[in-house]
C-alpha cells in the first residue's frame, strides 16, 4: 500500500479496513450530553442508508466516463464508501444491545431513499432516465458537500475532546471525516464531467438540504423518544449550546451558509477542506494504525 | 445428501470475479466480511430472515459475484 502517490486533490487513493471495538463504549458518548450524543448517533442512522444509494449512482455513472484518472479513483471511492456504511451499521447493532431499536427509523428513510435516490419509475423514457441519473448524482454531490464539511468540522474542531468524548466514537467520526475530506471531489467531478448542469445541481442543493437537516433532526428526536435512560425532549436551544461548545457545527452553517457556498456558480469542492489535515489525522488514528499493521502482516504473509 | 436447513438460504460467491468492494458486507455483515486477505463467508446457509440483505448484496455487487438461492 504506496503511502504517497501522485493523485488529484480530493480524490480517494485507497480503502482503509479499519475495524472498531464497542464494547467499553458507553451510551451517552460525549458525558453527560445526550443531546450531543443523539445527534451524531443520526449520522450511524442515515450515513449507511445514504452510503448505499451513493455507490449505486456512482457505479451507473460510471459508463459514462472516459477520462481514465477519474474512472480510476471510483474503484477507491466505492470501497471507502461501503466500508463507512459497514462501520457505522456496526455501531447500530451496538446502540440495540444497549436498547435503542433503530430499525423503524432506518425502514422509513430505506423507503424514502428508494423513491428519491433509487431507480427511475419503470415508464420513463430512456432521455427522462438520463435525467434522473443527473439528478441523483447531483443529489449525492450535494450529499458529498455536507458529508466533506462535516469532516473538516470535526477534523478541526476540539469540542468534543474538552468534553471527554468516547475515544473509539471519535476515532471513528473522525477517519469517516478525513476519508470524506479526501475524497470530497469525485461525485462533483463525476458529475461536472457527465452532466455539469449548473441549475440541476443548484436546484438539487435547495431541495437536499431541508430534508437532510429534516431527517437528521428527527431522528435525533427518535433517538432521544427511545433512549430509556433520558426524559429529555428535543429542543433548537440545546442545538445553539452545543455548537457554542464546539461539540455540533451550528444550525446556521448547515442551513444556510454550506448551502449557500455550494450554489455559487464556479464552486468546486477543492478548497472546502484540506486534505492534509485528514491525511494528518489518518497517519495517527489509532483505528487506522491497526488496520496498516493488519494490512502489512497480510502483505508479509502473502509472499511467503 | 446433506439438505439444507428449513428456512435457510444458499449464498455462494465466486471469489475470482469478487473484487473485494465490500458493498456486501455494508448490506449483510452477519454474513460476508472482507478482510485484508479477501471475502470470507460466514454462513453458507444463513436463515431466511436475512433474505432482505442477502438479495440487497446480490444485485448491489458492483462485480456480481454473489448467487443466493432460496
Amino acid at each position: 500500500m504506496p503511502e504517497v502517490e501522485l493523485h488529484h486533490d480530493g480524490h480517494p487513493r485507497y480503502r482503509r479496513m479499519v475495524r472498531f471495538d464497542w464494547s467499553e463504549t458507553p451510551l451517552h458518548w460525549v458525558p453527560n450530553d445526550p443531546f450531543a450524543t443523539h445527534m451524531m448517533n443520526v449520522l450511524h442512522l442515515l450515513l449507511p442508508e445514504g452510503e448505499r444509494h451513493f455507490i449505486k449512482a456512482v457505479l451507473e455513472a460510471s459508463s459514462l466516463v472516459d477520462d481514465p484518472e477519474l474512472e480510476a479513483a471510483i474503484k477507491p471511492f466505492i470501497q471507502q464508501e461501503s466500508w463507512h456504511a459497514w462501520a457505522h451499521q456496526v455501531v447500530l447493532d451496538h446502540l440495540a444491545e444497549q436498547g435503542i431499536d433503530t430499525k423503524p427509523y432506518t425502514s422509513r428513510l430505506r423507503k424514502t431513499l428508494s423513491v428519491s435516490l433509487g431507480d427511475p419509475p419503470k415508464l420513463f423514457p430512456p432521455a427522462m432516465k438520463r435525467w434522473w441519473l443527473y439528478r441523483r448524482l447531483a443529489d449525492v454531490a450535494a450529499l458529498e458537500h455536507y458529508t466533506a464539511m462535516l469532516g473538516q468540522w470535526v477534523l478541526q474542531n476540539r469540542g468534543l475532546d474538552y468534553a471527554g468524548t468516547d475515544p473509539m466514537m471519535l476515532d471513528l467520526l473522525r477517519w469517516h471525516g478525513a476519508e470524506e475530506v479526501e475524497h470530497r471531489s469525485l461525485v462533483f467531478d463525476v458529475y461536472q464531467h457527465v452532466c455539469g448542469n449548473y441549475f440541476i445541481r443548484a436546484f438539487s442543493m435547495l431541495m437536499t438540504t431541508p430534508l437532510f437537516i429534516g431527517w437528521w433532526i428527527a431522528g435525533a428526536k427518535y433517538l432521544m423518544a427511545h433512549d430509556p435512560t433520558i426524559d429529555q425532549k428535543w429542543r433548537w436551544r440545546d442545538w445553539l449550546r452545543a455548537a457554542r461548545e464546539y461539540k455540533l457545527p451550528g444550525p446556521w452553517q448547515l442551513l444556510v451558509t454550506q448551502p449557500a457556498r455550494y450554489m455559487r456558480p464556479h464552486h468546486h469542492p477543492g478548497p472546502e477542506a484540506i486534505t492534509e489535515m485528514a491525511v494528518e489525522y489518518i497517519k495517527q488514528s489509532p483505528a487506522a494504525q491497526a488496520a496498516r499493521e493488519r494490512a502489512q502482516l497480510q502483505g508479509k504473509a502473502s509472499v511467503q | 445428501m446433506k439438505r439444507p436447513m428449513e428456512g435457510a438460504m444458499k449464498v455462494s460467491v465466486d471469489l475470482d470475479t469478487c473484487d473485494g468492494n465490500g458493498v456486501c458486507m455494508s448490506l449483510c455483515h452477519e454474513v460476508f466480511d472482507v478482510r485484508e486477505d479477501g471475502l470470507h463467508l460466514l454462513q453458507e446457509q444463513p436463515r431466511s430472515e436475512l433474505r432482505g440483505p442477502l438479495k440487497a448484496a446480490e444485485v448491489s455487487c458492483p462485480t456480481q459475484a454473489i448467487v443466493v438461492e432460496d
